[in-house]
C-alpha cells in the first residue's frame, strides 16, 4: 500500500500545493465509486485542517472508509473525534486535527477505501505543520544551524532556509553584521566596477566576508502572517591576511630623452613602486591584485601663446580624466610599478601635468567562486612642469616636479574599501582639450 | 679584432587559453575518443593569459601599458575569416597618437625569466556566440632587438 501511495504521489501530487487525489476506479466492479480528495485548509499542529471529499455517482452506494496514516516520520493526525478512520456515505468536508508536526514532507496520507476494496481509490498527501516553525540554515547543502563555521575572506557564502511552502510568511530577512565587514560581490568590468549590495530579504542570501574576524553571528529572522516569529543563527570565524603593509618607493621627476628628437616627462627609472607584504593563514596562497583608480589627470599645454587644459579621453566621458587606469587588474605582480609619462612635442612650448591616483591592494584566496577583498590603498600623485629650451633638438627644461605618496610617513592606508569606478581611462588616444 | 656577437633573440609569447580538443580514430580496430568538457567557454570577459619569456642571453626591458597597445591580435573565425575590432576595441587599440600614459610597468627580464600579462580579447573583438575562434598575438620587440614576436595559436570555443 505504501508503494501505491508513493506512486500516486509521483504521478499527480506536488508537495506544497494543496493536494487533490487521483481517482482510480476498480475495473472489476461496475458500480465502484469515484472519489476525489482535495485539501481545503492546511493542517497545523493543534488545529483543524479540512479536506473536501467528492463521491460520484451520488446516492445509494456502500460507505467509503477514510483512513489517516503516516508512512514515515513523526507526523500524526486524527479526525475530529480522535480516530484515524471514519466512514462516509456521501460527499462532504472532513476535518483533520494536527497532533504531531511532520518531519518528512508529504508523509501523511488521507486515503479513501470502498467497502471490501483491497486498495484505496484516492489518496491525498499532506503535512502537519508545526505551530512555531524551526528554520534551519543550510550552507552548501549542510545544516549549519547553531554551528561555528571557519571560512576565509572572499569566500562565497550562500545560506538558505527551507520552509514549508504552506506557511504564510509576512517577512524573512538576514542580519549579517556591520557594514563594511561583508559585501554582495565585486563587479569589475572595464567601464564599471565596485562592490555589490547583499540581498538580505528572502529565504536565501549570498555574501562574502571582506574582513577577518571571529564570532560573527549571521541570523535569519522569520515572521509569519499570524505574528509568530522564529530565528536561526550560524557563527562564522573569518580568517584572512593580516598586518598588511605597502612600502612605496619613488624616483625623481625628470625628462627622459627617449629617442633622438623625442623627450618624455615622467619619473626617472621605473617610477614609483608599491611593494606589499602581509601575514597569511597557513596553507593559503599569496596573491596580489593591484587596481589603480585615476582621481584626476590634468594636462596643460601652451602652444604658441594658446593655453589648453586637457584630460585623457575617458569612456564614458569624465571631465577630470578620472576612472579605472587602463585595465583591471592593473597588475598581479609584487611589487608593481607606475610612471605616468607624457610625450613632449617641440611644437608646444610648455607642458604641465598633475596626476592623482589611488592604488588599491586586493587579495584573493583563489577558491572557486571567491572574490578579491580589499586590504588598503596608497594615495599618490605626480606633477611636472617643463618649458621648451630648444625646438630644433626637442630639448626641455624641468621647472618643477614631484612624484610619490601623498603621505610620505604612512603612505599605506589599511582599509576594507573596494575600488569604485564608472569610467575607463584607457590612455590610448589623444587628449581632450578645451 | 673586435668580435661581434650576433644575438639571436626572440621573445616567446605563449598564450595559455582553452584549447579545442578533438580526436579522430586512429584505425578501425582501436578508436580513442577524447572528451574535453572544459573546452567550452561560457563566461564573458574572455581573457588570454600571455607569458613572455626572455630566450636571449641579454636582459630585456619590457614595458607593460595597455594590452590593446602592447599587443596586436589576429582573430579568425572557424572559416578563417578575420574578425574585425569592435568600435570600442578600435578606440582602445588606437595608440599611435597617444601622448600620455597611465599604466606603465617596466619589467627587466633576465635571460630565461618570464612575466605574464592578460589580454582581454572580448574587450576588443566582437566574438559572436556560439563560435570557435583562432587567436594569435604579436608584440613589437624592444628597440634594441627590433622586430615582432608572434605567439602560438589558440582556439577559443565559445558557448552561447
Amino acid at each position: 500500500m505504501c508503494f501505491l501511495a508513493l506512486a500516486l504521489c509521483g504521478n499527480a501530487l506536488m508537495w506544497g500545493a494543496l493536494p487533490t487525489s487521483v481517482v482510480e476506479p476498480e475495473r472489476s466492479t461496475e458500480t465502484a465509486p469515484q472519489v476525489t480528495i482535495g485539501q481545503l485548509r492546511q493542517v497545523f499542529q493543534g488545529e483543524l485542517g479540512s479536506f473536501d471529499i467528492e463521491i460520484t455517482p451520488t446516492g445509494g452506494l456502500s460507505p467509503i472508509t477514510l483512513r489517516l496514516r503516516c508512512d514515515v516520520g513523526t507526523g500524526r493526525a486524527t479526525f475530529e473525534d480522535g480516530s484515524t478512520e471514519m466512514l462516509i456515505t456521501e460527499s462532504g468536508t472532513v476535518r483533520v486535527r494536527g497532533i504531531t508536526s511532520s518531519d518528512v514532507p508529504g508523509a501523511l496520507t488521507l486515503t479513501a477505501w470502498p467497502d471490501g476494496s483491497t486498495s484505496p481509490v484516492a489518496t491525498a498527501f499532506f503535512d502537519v505543520i508545526a505551530p512555531t516553525p524551526e528554520p534551519r540554515i543550510f550552507l552548501q547543502g549542510m545544516d549549519v544551524t547553531g554551528t561555528r563555521q571557519s571560512v576565509i575572506v572572499g569566500q562565497r557564502i550562500e545560506l538558505n532556509v527551507v520552509l514549508h511552502p504552506g506557511l504564510s510568511i509576512e517577512k524573512q530577512d538576514w542580519w549579517i553584521g556591520k557594514q563594511g565587514e561583508y559585501t554582495g560581490g565585486f563587479l569589475h568590468t572595464p567601464f564599471l566596477g565596485g562592490p555589490q549590495p547583499v540581498v538580505r530579504e528572502g529565504s536565501t542570501t549570498t555574501f562574502y566576508w571582506v574582513t577577518s574576524g571571529y564570532d560573527r553571528t549571521v541570523s535569519y529572522h522569520l515572521k509569519l502572517a499570524n505574528g509568530v516569529t522564529a530565528t536561526a543563527t550560524v557563527i562564522f570565524d573569518v580568517d584572512g591576511p593580516s598586518s598588511t603593509q605597502v612600502d612605496v618607493d619613488s624616483e625623481k621627476v625628470g625628462i627622459d630623452p627617449a629617442a633622438a628628437n623625442s623627450s618624455v616627462l615622467g619619473m626617472t627609472g621605473s617610477g614609483i613602486s608599491f611593494r606589499a607584504r602581509y601575514f597569511l593563514p597557513e596553507g593559503v596562497a599569496k596573491n596580489f591584485i593591484w587596481v589603480q583608480i585615476v582621481q584626476s589627470d590634468a594636462i596643460t599645454v601652451n602652444s604658441n601663446g594658446v593655453r589648453l587644459h586637457c584630460v585623457p579621453k575617458t569612456q564614458p566621458i569624465s571631465n577630470v580624466g578620472a576612472g579605472l587606469d587602463t585595465t583591471y587588474p592593473y597588475d598581479t605582480h609584487n611589487p608593481t610599478l607606475d610612471n605616468p609619462r607624457i610625450r613632449l612635442s617641440s611644437e608646444t612650448q610648455e607642458y604641465s601635468r598633475v596626476f592623482r591616483a589611488r592604488m588599491f591592494l586586493l587579495w584573493t584566496s583563489g577558491l572557486s567562486n571567491s572574490i578579491p577583498v580589499p586590504l588598503g590603498f596608497v594615495d599618490w600623485s605626480f606633477s611636472g612642469e617643463v618649458v621648451l629650451e630648444d625646438g630644433a633638438t626637442n630639448t626641455w627644461e624641468l621647472k618643477s616636479g614631484r612624484g610619490g605618496p601623498n603621505n610620505s610617513v604612512t603612505p599605506f592606508t589599511r582599509a576594507a574599501i573596494y575600488p569604485f569606478w564608472t569610467s575607463l581611462v584607457p590612455y590610448t588616444e589623444v587628449l581632450t582639450c578645451n | 679584432m673586435r668580435q661581434f656577437h650576433y644575438v639571436r633573440a626572440f621573445l616567446l609569447l605563449s598564450v595559455g587559453a582553452v584549447h579545442l580538443a578533438w580526436a579522430s580514430p586512429t584505425d578501425d580496430t582501436l578508436r580513442l575518443t577524447i572528451t574535453a568538457p572544459h573546452v567550452v567557454i561560457r563566461e564573458f570577459n574572455v581573457s588570454l593569459e600571455v607569458s613572455m619569456s626572455n630566450r636571449t642571453t641579454q636582459p630585456i626591458a619590457i614595458i607593460k601599458t595597455s594590452p590593446g597597445c602592447d599587443f596586436s591580435a589576429d582573430v579568425r573565425d572557424v572559416d578563417g575569416q578575420k574578425v574585425p575590432l569592435t568600435q570600442a576595441g578600435a578606440e582602445l587599440s588606437n595608440c599611435a597618437s597617444r601622448l600620455a600614459t597611465g599604466r606603465w610597468i617596466r619589467v627587466i627580464l633576465k635571460p630565461g625569466e618570464s612575466t605574464d600579462e592578460t589580454y582581454p580579447v572580448d574587450l576588443y573583438y566582437g566574438l559572436a556566440r556560439p563560435g570557435i575562434y583562432r587567436v594569435q598575438l604579436s608584440r613589437e620587440l624592444p628597440s634594441q632587438l627590433g622586430g615582432v614576436a608572434k605567439s602560438n595559436e589558440v582556439f577559443l570555443n565559445l558557448a552561447e
